[in-house]
């Protein structure tokens, strides 16, 4: 009797890992961590600090814009696991709204950019890791916003 | 007095301070007085002897200073003698001086070479693609920019107001 019950007792687990063991399989198929970063940028001609955090961005904006000088207002990090949505307040009032999900090898995100309620941007994208958008211009304090968004 | 006189003015004559009118006399007197020509030859002996036996003035600060550095000199020298154990230090020395001088070159080389990745252009395959855009924002233009230098891509909105300080280089 008492073997009866633990021969039952293995078949339940075997039961329930055979059920649990392809759930897995299809959670780690579709969904994919990732880390967003919003880096919110003061472009104008007013001098403006150097910070070492915007190396790796800053020649390439001087490529494509012709803004002077630019200034580091914030940078945000996130985790996301795809698909999902949320919320980043990117500082100095701003706030992304990211809905984000996996397709073919991209992340697919739709980008909402708000101030308040006004939203100053709303697009859709799909960006490879490590290639980050850039994300611009609304005005803000004499110069011009600039949003370098990256999914990594 | 007369004799007194030529003593003194043969003093005067071993200082070099007699008048040449005054040494003549004084000359032909020796001639004429043995004795005044045997103080002569006391004095000149006396004067040949206080000069052997004389002492060095004595060393100005300058002299003294030229010495000390003389002698660090000549004791610099005396430890840098070419003996062949400091031929073959030096000869280390040498070595890792030029070692660490091309290790120094060759860091800020590493550090300042075009690596190609801060001008990398991003590939085409690789480009964010943008499905839509729009604005909210009274009077906005909305853009969308793909830079064929860095290869990325540009996504603007423009005030109408403001189109003209954009500072967009596209």
């Amino acid at each position: 009797m008492r073997a009866e019950q633990i021969l039952q007792r293995w078949i339940a687990v075997l039961l329930l890992c055979g059920g649990l063991g392809p759930v897995g399989w299809l959670h780690q198929a579709g969904a994919q961590t990732v880390t967003v970063e919003a880096m919110l940028i003061h472009a104008s001609d007013r001098p403006a600090a150097l910070d070492a955090r915007m190396d790796r961005v800053e020649y390439r904006l001087r490529r494509i814009f012709q803004f002077e000088h630019y200034g580091l207002l914030n940078i945000t990090q996130s985790a996301m696991t795809l698909p999902s949505q949320t919320r980043l307040d990117i500082g100095h009032g701003y706030v992304l709204q990211l809905d984000a999900s996996q397709r073919d090898g991209r992340v697919r995100a739709q980008v909402d950019w708000y101030q308040g309620n006004t939203r100053l941007m709303s697009t859709s994208v799909q960006q490879r890791r490590n290639v980050p958008a850039i994300l611009g211009g609304p005005p803000h304090d004499g110069g011009t916003l600039i949003l370098v968004l990256e999914f990594r | 007095m007369k004799r007194e006189r030529a003593a003194y003015w043969l003093s005067q004559a071993l200082d070099g301070e007699l008048s040449p009118r005054r040494l003549r006399r004084l000359e032909k007197l020796l001639t004429e007085d043995p004795a005044l020509a045997d103080l002569q030859e006391q004095w000149l002996a006396i004067g040949q002897s206080c000069r052997a036996q004389s002492v060095e003035p004595p060393q100005t600060p300058e002299a003294a200073w030229q010495n000390v550095q003389r002698a660090i000199r000549l004791s610099q020298d005396e430890v840098a003698e070419p003996t062949p154990t400091a031929v073959v230090g030096g000869l280390w020395r040498w070595g890792l001086s030029v070692a660490a001088v091309l290790l120094l070159f060759a860091g800020t080389w590493w550090g300042l070479r075009p690596t190609g990745e801060p001008w990398a252009t991003v590939p085409v395959a690789e480009r964010t693609q943008v499905e839509w855009v729009e604005s909210d924002l009274p009077d906005a233009i909305s853009m969308v920019y793909e830079d064929e230098d860095t290869g990325l891509t540009v996504i603007w909105v423009m005030m109408d107001d403001v189109q003209e300080d954009n500072g967009y280089a596209g």
